[in-house]
């Protein structure tokens, strides 16, 4: 039983002053194993404080970062998953699922988290998870001006997977949850 | 070479009258055997009284002599004549502290300047002729029995230092600036407990070097058909380093040394006597401050000048 | 082959997975309330409920730093707590405790007097310090210590301190080994020669380290002499007898005869020292061995020693003595008060009469200033008042006070002699804080009418200020506190004793009061401020006042918006100056909400500048990261609630005043925002264009060609989403443009740094920026004058001559475009614009021209694929992304056979 917290594009300072309080307050430190962002935080204190969240870190590159050296994408496994982040705004065309699968054959992950969209998206495809945890501040995004803030707590358990939708809507978080199971090997070939 | 050791079984050797004395001597020698012509202790006891010269002029303290007066003594064979074997032997004894007839009790003892009581065990392995006989002694101490009387009454006796009590001697200056220094002194006292009391500087215009306390001791020895007599100083206390704040009251506690004092005691040919002398020395010139006070060591003490006041004082074992 | 037809949104929602709502999940926070477990039961046995369990139980675990201030446990109830396992007396675990505190308050005394270099010694004290004799053992020290002339020594002469210290701690050594060496009394003569070292003060600032020194060695014997009359009363009246052990907890009722009979010998042998400083030293140190004679801790002896030492008319002499005596009390009877009370009490004489001058003349023949002399007198004063207050019941706090004259005992009047100032002071710090709370008003009065030589009042206020920040009075005092500190602290003559206080007070004010006294407080700091420029020190206190004050609890844009700041802020220069900057701009940006009001800019502003204008064009580059940060963050924390027009005035300004620093990213963003913000408020138009061109024109003057192309996409993002068409496709085109500078940047970039592998290098940002340059040529119609696929074309010329940037590479970007491009519906439109294909719909030329264009960037692909030239770093292999885009068929699985 492994928390994972995925959350990304909080474009912070320029698009929102910070984490909504709300969640500041659900996100304690000491409860989450591993962080995964897949980026546009901005700024390196929001990292910092992504840190002091959990030691367990993984960010990758959006195009406004301010800290050089994260990488383009990134692949790790945690429980009986493999995941991979990336930011998305290098998806052509932005969001399309047919060209995230494509990124998610290509990285050959289980999970694949993107951003970029700020929308909150999860898609099954070919026994396979791609989620997106939407803009964790409300900012806007390339796409649209009416953004929820969200983010994504994936509780993994060996080969099952309980993704809950953190989204505040109209000042209230709503929490959402989406139960996944990983296809045994044969079927996840076919 | 043979030797003979005795040693008492009570490690700090402080006993009181009527008790039992015990002890163990101890024959060593190299020989296999040691043949003897008995063994025989002896505990003794004596009042030692000496002359002083001051008192008597030289002349007469050589020539008149006093004789010791003896306290106790038990004279008895522990062991009879015989054989003792090698190495080691120890023979164990006893004698009950008793006085001698002559006197009707056991002196506490007592260290002083003219007077003093003294005990002593002795013991001589006698041995056949030609042979050295064997002796060993060890002091031993009396002390009154305690806890048979109540501690005394603190009463206190109150006195008061100034100028007007004190001898010409002191000198004009002091004597115009004035000095009262008062306080109280409990006179009974107990051997075992401090000298007790408190001591005031009501005002004082000379500088003050130091105020003490001394316990004094007065002892009179009986020559022809006068008493002997001589002061002399037992323990000095200082009570202050200078001149206290005006008014404050400083306790007086002095432990009375063991063996130096005793129970005043009065008794035909001899007496002692205790008194308490307070006593404060002036520096008298050139008036110099505490921060140059010079190290008694190495620098020359300045010139003081004393004034003091003798109190008597009764002290008792209690 | 012909590109393959999507409907994007059908795409989607067959893939997409359902959420359905949940109650329980993993943050929710531990304190729910009780009433919900019963449903939710059974949704958290599977749930991942549990798993914030373990970690919560952590808020549960009984930490003892949690608790408020500790309960203070009565003394009789603290003897009763005996360790079952220690099998001495409990007073062992005083002993310890008043032990560990001493080493604590030693190390300050040693440090607070250092004493280096060398001093005149007299002999007493030489004699120890001889140099040379490598290991003496302790008779013949003693004969040094009784014989200083046979030692051929002169009277007095220099010697380092270094030395002196050393001598007395190998005394020390020599003390314990003469014990084991059962020269015991001889190791008690070394000792009372010891003590008598302290009769010497002639060198009065070595005095505080002798006494440490000393006392060291004291404790030793007493240490000694207690664990022998243990083991003599262990050992029996005969020593070959079996030991009998003393029970833990013993009482002088299991102390043998002999043993009390060797103790008292003891306090006899001390007993017998003429001099009474010494004597009082000794018996001190074997304080804890009346515990073997008496039934209670030795209180009436304690008061006795504390009376005698009234006969020591030395003030130093006699403040030391008392600080031996209470710290043996500390060990021995910590809630024995009076003996401490009454020596404060006999030492404030002397100390009134130091402070009065009545010792100058003696001071002057030692070089000493009076004021140094004080300072040698502090440590015993402090400690003993700290003594005393420590553990002491509350009941008893009035009484003390009037004893020392610090409060009338009836609340009638002030009191008619003032303790010194030092006194009040060490009282004021150390008081238990409920009792200042309580007693704040008579404690103001009093240190209000305190003013001596001995402390500064400046710091009888700090003092009083501290405590009552934490514990503040009852609301109805709080005022005249105030008031009366203030009427005292307004009058100060010395700017740094006002601003010390001034430090110490705000953050009183700051909890107590509202912002118009703290506004009050801010002016008469600025009235002070006016005169002549503050000095370092005063500028130190100013510098932790700004920090207080605008860490406080005040709002900030209120404190920001009073002129007073300002003065404040004017008031630093030089470093000081950059670093209460720097402290005012950490501020704004750590406040937690926008700054709105256009009143809080000037300090902001000003301190920015200040920064800003440090920052010439020599100053490296690391240097210039530290205040670059600080105006990056404060500009988009400036926003002024539906002014547009006035926050682009702002950043026009940022924009012209800081163009030293690289700010123009948080530029460019903050004006993006703007336009969004005011776009979505139905602002006109033109503003919102005005914005787009501010960001035009800043982005031009970034210097990295990356960032700067990153920017221009934003801004032909936000341009496209507010309909600004023209500035959309002017900025696309600029980043079009500007591709080949990036790729070269990118190589000497590369060169100059390569970043460790895991990272984005300069080629695959690049690959990315582009495929992010796509999506806009997607999203975004090229103007009808130049064609529908202008941009396109555009963009394809580009890549062709970008080295890094393979065909396969290129195919990967546009191939997945002009598919999108064909379908009649874009997957995220704009809104209002028809897709291209439908606006085009009939016209065969686009159909061609998308054809032409999928079939040569095709074909560059595949030849350059059989080619074996590198395929995309960022996008996907060529394959996937042919099948991705083409309508399947022979054509295209042919083809990718090849592959």
């Amino acid at each position: 039983m492994v928390l994972v917290l995925a959350l990304g594009d909080l474009h912070i300072p320029h698009r929102a002053p910070d984490l909504p309080p709300k969640f500041k307050q659900m996100l304690v430190p000491g409860k989450i194993q591993h962080i995964l962002s897949p980026g546009n935080l901005c700024i390196k204190e929001v990292q910092d404080y992504l840190k002091g969240l959990c030691s367990d870190v993984h960010i990758v590159k959006g195009e406004y970062d301010e800290v050089q050296n994260y990488p383009e994408h990134k692949v790790l496994t945690i429980g009986g998953f493999k995941l991979g982040i990336c930011h998305g705004h290098q998806v052509v065309p932005w969001g399309d699922v047919e060209s995230l699968a494509m990124l998610q054959r290509q990285l050959d992950v289980d999970i694949l988290i993107t951003g970029h969209t700020h929308q909150f998206k999860a898609y099954k495809h070919q026994g396979r998870l791609m989620i997106n945890p939407g803009s964790a501040t409300g900012a806007y995004s390339s796409i649209t001006y009416d953004v929820n803030p969200s983010f994504v707590l994936m509780d993994i358990d060996g080969q099952r997977v309980v993704v809950y939708v953190y989204e505040l809507v109209n000042g209230e978080v709503k929490v959402d949850k989406i139960d996944f199971r990983k296809p045994p090997p044969q079927a996840n070939e076919s | 070479m043979s030797s003979v050791e005795v040693k008492l079984l009570r490690v700090d050797r402080i006993f009181h009258p009527g008790e039992l004395l015990e002890g163990i001597i101890t024959v060593r020698t190299p020989h296999p055997t040691l043949p003897h012509l008995g063994i025989w202790v002896k505990a003794e006891g004596t009042v030692n009284l000496q002359l002083s010269s001051k008192a008597l002029g030289v002349l007469e303290s050589l020539y008149s002599n006093v004789k010791p007066i003896p306290l106790l003594s038990s004279h008895f064979e522990a062991a009879p004549a015989g054989q003792l074997e090698g190495p080691t032997n120890q023979i164990p004894f006893s004698v009950k502290l008793d006085p001698a007839e002559s006197s009707s009790v056991l002196l506490e003892t007592y260290h002083g300047a003219y007077v003093s009581v003294t005990y002593a065990i002795s013991v001589e392995v006698r041995r056949p002729v030609l042979k050295r006989t064997l002796q060993a002694s060890a002091e031993f101490i009396i002390e009154g029995p305690r806890g048979r009387r109540p501690p005394p009454d603190p009463t206190f006796v109150d006195f008061a230092l100034t100028p007007d009590n004190q001898p010409e001697a002191l000198g004009s200056a002091i004597r115009a600036a004035g000095f009262q220094v008062s306080g109280r002194v409990a006179t009974r006292c107990c051997l075992a407990e401090p000298l007790t009391g408190e001591l005031r500087l009501d005002h004082c215009g000379t500088q003050l070097h130091s105020i003490d306390l001394q316990v004094l001791r007065v002892e009179a020895v009986r020559v022809g058909g006068r008493m002997a007599t001589e002061v002399t100083d037992v323990q000095t206390t200082q009570i202050a380093d200078g001149a206290p704040p005006a008014g404050l009251a400083l306790p007086l506690h002095v432990v009375l040394p063991r063996l130096l004092t005793c129970p005043t005691l009065s008794a035909d040919a001899f007496s002692v006597a205790f008194r308490a002398r307070v006593q404060l020395t002036f520096i008298a010139e050139p008036p110099r401050k505490w921060a140059l006070r010079p190290d008694a060591a190495t620098e020359a003490r300045p010139d003081t000048v004393v004034a003091s006041l003798d109190v008597p004082l009764h002290l008792l074992r209690c | 082959m012909s590109l393959r037809m999507r409907n994007y949104e059908l795409d989607e929602s067959r893939l997409l997975l359902q959420r359905e709502p949940c109650f329980h999940h993993p943050l929710l926070p531990r304190a729910a309330p009780r009433q919900e477990d019963g449903p939710a039961k059974a949704c958290a046995t599977a749930g991942p409920v549990e798993a914030g369990l373990p970690l919560d139980l952590n808020a549960e675990v009984d930490d003892p730093l949690r608790h408020g201030p500790a309960v203070a446990v009565p003394w009789e109830q603290r003897r009763e707590r005996r360790p079952s396992d220690g099998r001495r007396w409990s007073g062992e675990e005083q002993e310890r405790a008043a032990a560990a505190e001493w080493e604590g308050r030693k190390a300050a005394i040693l440090q607070r007097f250092t004493a280096s270099g060398s001093i005149a010694v007299t002999a007493s004290l030489d004699v120890v310090t001889q140099p040379g004799r490598a290991r003496l053992s302790a008779a013949q020290r003693l004969e040094q210590l009784e014989h200083p002339q046979r030692a051929g020594q002169e009277a007095s002469r220099q010697v380092a301190v270094a030395d002196v210290v050393a001598r007395l701690r190998e005394l020390n050594a020599d003390l314990s080994s003469a014990w084991v060496a059962a020269e015991r009394l001889t190791a008690l003569r070394l000792a009372i020669k010891v003590a008598r070292l302290l009769l010497d003060v002639s060198v009065p600032h070595f005095y505080p380290t002798l006494f440490v020194l000393v006392t060291d060695c004291l404790d030793t014997v007493g240490g000694l002499v207690w664990t022998r009359i243990v083991r003599k009363a262990e050992e029996g009246d005969t020593p070959t007898g079996p030991p009998k052990r003393l029970p833990a907890g013993f009482t002088w009722r299991d102390v043998p005869a002999a043993a009390q009979e060797t103790c008292r010998n003891w306090f006899h042998k001390v007993g017998a020292i003429p001099e009474l400083l010494p004597r009082l030293y000794l018996e001190l140190a074997l304080l804890r061995c009346y515990h073997f004679l008496e039934p209670a801790p030795p209180a009436a002896t304690l008061a006795r020693l504390s009376a005698m030492m009234r006969g020591l008319t030395h003030p130093l002499a006699a403040a030391y003595a008392h600080l031996y005596l209470v710290r043996r009390t500390a060990a021995v009877a910590p809630t024995e008060k009076a003996p401490l009370v009454s020596g404060l009490r006999d030492r404030l004489l002397q100390y009134r009469s130091v402070l009065a001058g009545h010792h100058d003349p003696a001071l002057q023949r030692s070089a000493l200033s009076r004021a140094a002399y004080l300072q040698l007198l502090d440590p015993p004063l402090e400690i003993t008042i700290q003594a005393l207050l420590k553990d002491a019941p509350p009941a008893q706090l009035p009484g003390l006070l009037a004893s020392l004259a610090c409060l009338a005992p009836s609340q009638g009047g002030p009191p008619v002699a003032l303790p010194p100032a030092a006194v009040v002071l060490h009282l004021v710090a150390h008081l238990p804080g409920p009792f200042v709370a309580a007693q704040a008003l008579p404690l103001t009065r009093l240190v209000a009418a305190t003013s001596d030589a001995s402390a500064k009042q400046a710091a009888l206020f700090c003092a009083l200020g501290r405590q009552l920040a934490e514990h503040p009075p009852p609301r109805d005092q709080q005022a005249a506190v105030l008031n009366d500190t203030w009427k005292v602290v307004a009058r100060f003559s010395d700017l740094g004793d006002y601003l010390a206080v001034a430090d110490v007070m705000l953050p009183f004010v700051l909890r107590h009061f509202g912002l118009p006294e703290v506004e009050v407080l801010l002016r008469d700091i600025a009235r002070h401020l006016r005169g002549p420029p503050p000095p370092p020190a005063a500028l130190a206190s100013l510098e932790h006042l700004l920090d207080t004050l605008l860490a406080g609890p005040a709002p900030l844009p209120h404190l920001l918006a009073l002129p007073q700041v300002g003065a404040v802020l004017a008031a630093f220069d030089g470093d000081r100056r950059l670093s209460a900057s720097r402290c005012v701009l950490e501020a704004a940006i750590n406040w937690p909400a926008p700054l709105t009001d256009p009143a809080c800019l000037p300090p902001l502003l000003a301190a920015a500048r200040a920064l800003h204008d440090a920052v010439d064009p020599t100053v490296p580059p690391a240097a210039r990261a530290a205040p670059a940060r600080l105006l990056c963050r404060l500009i988009p924390k400036v926003a002024f609630r539906n002014d547009t027009e006035r926050q682009l005035a702002f950043l026009g300004d940022c924009r012209a005043a800081f163009c030293n620093l690289d700010v123009q990213g948080p530029l460019v963003h903050t004006a993006l925002r703007l336009a969004v913000t005011s776009q979505r408020a139905g602002a006109p138009r033109d503003l919102v264009r005005a914005c787009l061109a501010f960001c035009a024109v800043t982005l031009s003057a970034v210097a990295a060609p990356l960032p700067r192309l990153h920017l221009a996409l934003a801004t032909a993002e936000v341009a496209g989403s507010a309909g600004a068409l023209a500035h959309a496709e002017g900025a696309l085109r600029a980043a079009i443009d500007a591709l080949p500078e990036v790729a070269r940047w990118g190589q000497d970039a590369a060169t100059a740094a390569a970043a460790p592998p895991p990272c984005s290098t300069p080629d695959a940002a690049l690959e990315a920026a582009v495929r992010k340059l796509a999506n806009l040529v997607l999203r975004i119609p090229a103007s009808l004058d130049s064609g529908p696929l202008a941009l396109l074309h555009r963009l394809r010329a580009a890549l062709e001559t970008l080295s890094g940037f393979s065909p396969v590479a290129t195919a990967a970007v546009l191939l997945p475009v002009l598919a999108a491009l064909a379908q009649p519906r874009l997957p995220a439109p704009l809104p209002g614009l028809p897709a291209p294909a439908a606006a085009y719909c009939g016209e065969p030329a686009y159909a061609a021209d998308l054809a032409s264009l999928a079939a040569s960037v095709t074909a560059a692909a595949i030849t350059a694929a059989h080619a074996g030239e590198a395929r995309a770093r960022v996008g996907p292999p060529l394959g996937p992304v042919l099948r991705l885009v083409f309508q399947p068929g022979d054509d295209l699985a042919r083809m990718c056979a090849q592959l």
